[in-house]
């Protein structure tokens, strides 16, 4: 993996960035600064702004204002096929008359370059991305991996700076995602190309991602690892958004460290947020492998425990997720791994939802 | 915005050439005849237009012009709505097939079909003899109405059948499943939904067919008598034999204002199709 | 199998009637070109090729249809050159007045061709445009580029936009876009657009007669002098070979259309 913090240079950085279409703001204002190398996500529901964020680094929309700057250099006001990028559509965008090879050889035919260079590098980055026999086809006879990886090549072959991926992978059925999302992220690692890649899925983003920029309503949510947004989300819809959770209705008790918060007749419990007022009313979020069923006599040190009654499980191969109900009727999701016999046991005795009290995060409502 | 503005200004380019060549072969030649209306030699006059509106011939011409385009537009519906509805129900290969034996009329040349008309509708013409073995006619149908009628909705047809066969074309078939379902019988679902769902396609057609039957000029010529003289035979006239230019721009203004008016109306038809892309919002 | 209703038979025969209708003047005189006689008669006694012979040989005939097809082929010309690059910028292009150029580039469509033709009658006296050829080519070309423009969006539109920026991202400028990527997707629409603008300048006759000088005879023009003063059953051959002409071209843009790849 490559370490980011080493190359300290920045590739990307949006200023002040604003998109209206009329009366209708389509991007906030909104700052980033993307490192060399680095491989950031823009994630979000549909219509949450990640696309034109992606035009107005692309150049493909005009920002209304502020600035965006490509490798020091200011491109607000460059059109596209100057600014030294590559991009790739989740419809992959080939040219139907042409072969794979003269598609990957676009780019090079632009610039001019000698016959024989083309060949050679032609066929190099056949090899890269996995598809050396398949040349002199033409793209309808291909599947759509197979496509999307000579989109792929057809943008690593002129070294840009920058590679952009606009929902590349949503046409493709699950096992083919999941197959492409390791294509690209091995590619990511050899070459070192800095990639800016939106999707909706966040499965897909926590998985390939060195850094995720949550967005909705043309906002920036939270920015940070895939460790950070999932077990540190800063607002509701991160929490909701990424991942599974239970989110419990809370108050707070007393403030301090840790927090007491009151749950309703749910009881009570102990969680780290130092920034929480007294009376405060948010919720409690928690995320399923921080839980825990355990009967009355296992109850350990430093963890918070729930009385619950169990309703449901479902076995999804290694892990196990189990739904019980609070007193009050409130669901609760816990993620354990697979063992032969928990399943028995879980209808005997009284049953606890216990977790450790560093992982409850508390949201302000 | 200026980069934005350069970026559409790049794309507009391609249309300049198209661009001035309409302006100064067509834009530049119309206001001409719209000058050429209103002035005589000595300078700025109406006499045309008043002329227009008093004289007894003009009058009598409008009427025909509109009696015979609204005439034919009607025979051309009649005629041609059968024809789309036969040709929307065909399998999609035979419907091709179909089509081509629309194209060809379509494609003739209106000069081949009235040598052809003349040929079928004269004193002495195929029909008449046909007609004559039965005891019957002959009939008079050239130089006269009935040949205007017969040759105009003759060439106006497909014009009336594409855009309703385009309509029908485009009704999602559930529809009339789900009133068949319902206990409708074959004419009630079309009395009730495809024929009232094919309005906007008639109504295109319609005005179409209306614009061109208005211009119409070498079939009423060739095939109409002095009673079917029509307001584009009156151009002609006074442009080329009388030479008086004034009048004949004054009668092409009024026929030019009242086919921009149709036009107007047709584009506000609702489910006419539009050739700018369907990514403008 | 739906059960046929008797409606569905009865519109049935009235559109096959009517169809027949339409198709009649087509097939008449191809039977009486072949006819043997000096007179027009329907069928024909005897057959032989003497009117073919005829249209040859009588003066003016075969330098009508010269003129004609020279004429067509340079409208035809001028029109694509115009009017692909014109429907590529209504098509791609997002400027404001968009809707008003494309009205203003298609209106020869809604104006009745008198009008057009007086129009240009009077201006090519204005700018003292003598030459025969060139008046009939600029006329004819205002009349037939409104076809080639819709032809020709219709075609920019199935070619995916994505494809276009893919190629202007990797380095590539508008017009060489526009030339290594759009043109040829496009080359089926404006063959069929092209074939069709050929017909119209082919057998257009209300401009022509305004516009053509003394001279200058198209074949429509002269067509039309003959059913005008003595038809001349000359005209039945040359119907047929019209006719001919406009089927093999239907035909031809039918298959030019079938043939286009779907992306």
């Amino acid at each position: 993996m490559m370490d980011v913090n080493s190359t300290k240079q920045e590739m990307v950085r949006l200023d002040a960035v604003t998109k209206l279409y009329g009366s209708f703001t389509a991007l906030h204002e909104t700052d980033l600064s993307i490192r060399a190398g680095e491989f950031l996500t823009l994630l979000g529901p549909s219509g949450s702004g990640k696309t034109t964020l992606l035009n107005a680094v692309a150049g493909m929309t005009m920002p209304t204002s502020g600035h965006v700057w490509i490798d020091s250099q200011d491109v607000t006001a460059m059109p596209p096929e100057k600014r030294g990028l590559g991009m790739v559509f989740q419809s992959y965008a080939l040219m139907p008359h042409m072969t794979v090879f003269d598609n990957i050889a676009y780019p090079l035919k632009v610039r001019k370059t000698p016959k024989q260079e083309i060949k050679k590098r032609v066929t190099n980055v056949l090899e890269l991305v996995r598809l050396p026999d398949l040349a002199h086809r033409k793209p309808k006879e291909l599947s759509g991996g197979q496509q999307q990886r000579v989109s792929i090549a057809r943008c690593l072959i002129y070294n840009p700076r920058l590679i952009l991926m606009d929902e590349p992978l949503g046409a493709l059925d699950k096992k083919l995602r999941e197959q492409m999302q390791l294509e690209i992220k091995r590619l990511h690692n050899e070459l070192g190309i800095t990639m800016v890649y939106v999707t909706h899925d966040q499965e897909e983003a926590l998985n390939m991602s060195d850094r995720i920029m949550l967005m909705n309503g043309g906002k920036a949510e939270q920015i940070g690892s895939p460790h950070d947004l999932y077990f540190k989300p800063v607002s509701q819809f991160a929490a909701d958004f990424i991942g599974q959770s239970t989110m419990l209705d809370a108050k707070v008790l007393e403030a301090g460290d840790p927090c007491i918060l009151d749950l309703g007749t749910s009881g009570q419990c102990k969680v780290k947020a130092p920034g929480a007022n007294k009376n405060q009313s948010g919720k409690l979020v928690l995320r399923p492998e921080t839980l825990r069923l355990i009967t009355n006599d296992q109850l350990p040190d430093g963890f918070n425990a729930l009385s619950v009654r169990y309703k449901d499980s479902l076995v999804t191969g290694g892990t196990t997720k189990y739904i019980v109900e609070l007193e009050n009727g409130t669901e609760m999701i816990v993620q354990e791994l697979t063992t032969p016999e928990e399943a028995a046991r879980r209808h005997e005795g009284q049953l606890f939802a216990a977790w450790p009290v560093e992982a409850g995060i508390f949201l302000d409502q | 915005m200026r980069p934005e503005t350069r970026e559409q200004f790049s794309i507009a380019v391609f249309a300049l050439p198209a661009a001035l060549f309409m302006v100064v072969m067509m834009a530049v030649p119309l206001g001409s005849v719209v000058w050429q209306s209103l002035s005589d030699e000595t300078g700025f006059s109406l006499a045309a237009y008043v002329k227009m509106a008093q004289s007894n011939l003009f009058i009598r011409v409008t009427r025909t012009t509109l009696e015979i385009a609204l005439g034919a537009t009607l025979v051309a519906f009649i005629l041609g709505y059968p024809i789309a509805y036969f040709l929307s129900k065909q399998p999609p290969r035979r419907q091709t097939v179909w089509l081509i034996v629309i194209l060809i009329p379509f494609w003739t040349s209106s000069l081949v079909k009235s040598f052809a008309f003349v040929v079928m509708l004269g004193h002495a013409g195929i029909l008449n003899t046909w007609l004559g073995e039965f005891g019957l006619g002959p009939y008079k149908m050239l130089f006269n109405r009935i040949g205007v009628m017969v040759g105009m909705s003759h060439f106006l047809v497909p014009f009336m059948v594409f855009p309703i066969l385009t309509n029908l074309r485009s009704q999602p078939p559930e529809l009339a499943k789900a009133a068949a379902i319902m206990g409708a019988g074959k004419f009630r679902i079309f009395r009730t939904v495809t024929f009232p769902l094919s309005l906007p396609g008639v109504v295109s057609g319609a005005l179409l067919v209306f614009i061109l039957a208005l211009g119409f000029f070498i079939v009423p010529k060739l095939l109409g008598g002095r009673q079917d003289v029509m307001l584009s035979s009156l151009v002609d006239f006074y442009a080329r034999e009388v030479f008086n230019f004034q009048m004949s721009s004054a009668i092409a203004v009024v026929l030019m204002a009242t086919a921009l008016l149709a036009a107007f109306l047709l584009s506000k038809v609702r489910g006419g199709a539009s050739i700018l892309s369907k990514e403008q919002s | 199998m739906e059960r046929r209703s008797i409606w569905r038979r009865a519109n049935a025969a009235f559109a096959v009637a009517a169809m027949i209708f339409l198709l009649l003047p087509s097939l008449i005189v191809v039977p009486m070109s072949f006819s043997d006689s000096e007179l027009i008669i329907f069928p024909p006694k005897e057959y032989s090729f003497h009117l073919y012979e005829r249209y040859v040989q009588e003066p003016g005939w075969v330098s009508a249809t010269i003129l004609s097809f020279r004429v067509a082929l340079w409208t035809t010309i001028l029109s694509i050159c115009l009017g692909v690059p014109a429907a590529y910028a209504l098509v791609r292009g997002q400027f404001p007045g968009r809707r008003m150029l494309a009205m203003f580039l298609l209106s020869p469509i809604m104006l009745p061709s008198v009008v057009l033709a007086l129009a240009f009658y009077i201006y090519f006296v204005r700018i003292s445009l003598s030459q025969g050829e060139l008046r009939l080519v600029l006329a004819h070309c205002v009349a037939t580029l409104p076809f080639i423009i819709v032809t020709a969006a219709a075609g920019i539109q199935t070619v995916d936009a994505n494809i276009e920026r893919a190629a202007r991202i990797m380095g590539a400028s508008r017009v060489y876009v526009f030339r290594t990527v759009t043109l040829p997707l496009v080359i089926p629409s404006i063959v069929a657009g092209a074939l069709f603008a050929f017909l119209i300048s082919f057998d257009e006759i209300i401009i022509s007669i305004f516009v053509a000088r003394a001279g200058d005879e198209t074949l429509p023009i002269k067509m039309y002098s003959s059913l005008v003063f003595e038809v001349s059953p000359v005209l039945a051959a040359i119907s047929t070979m019209l006719t001919v002409m406009s089927a093999l071209i239907c035909i031809l843009v039918t298959f030019v259309q079938k043939s286009e790849a779907k992306p």
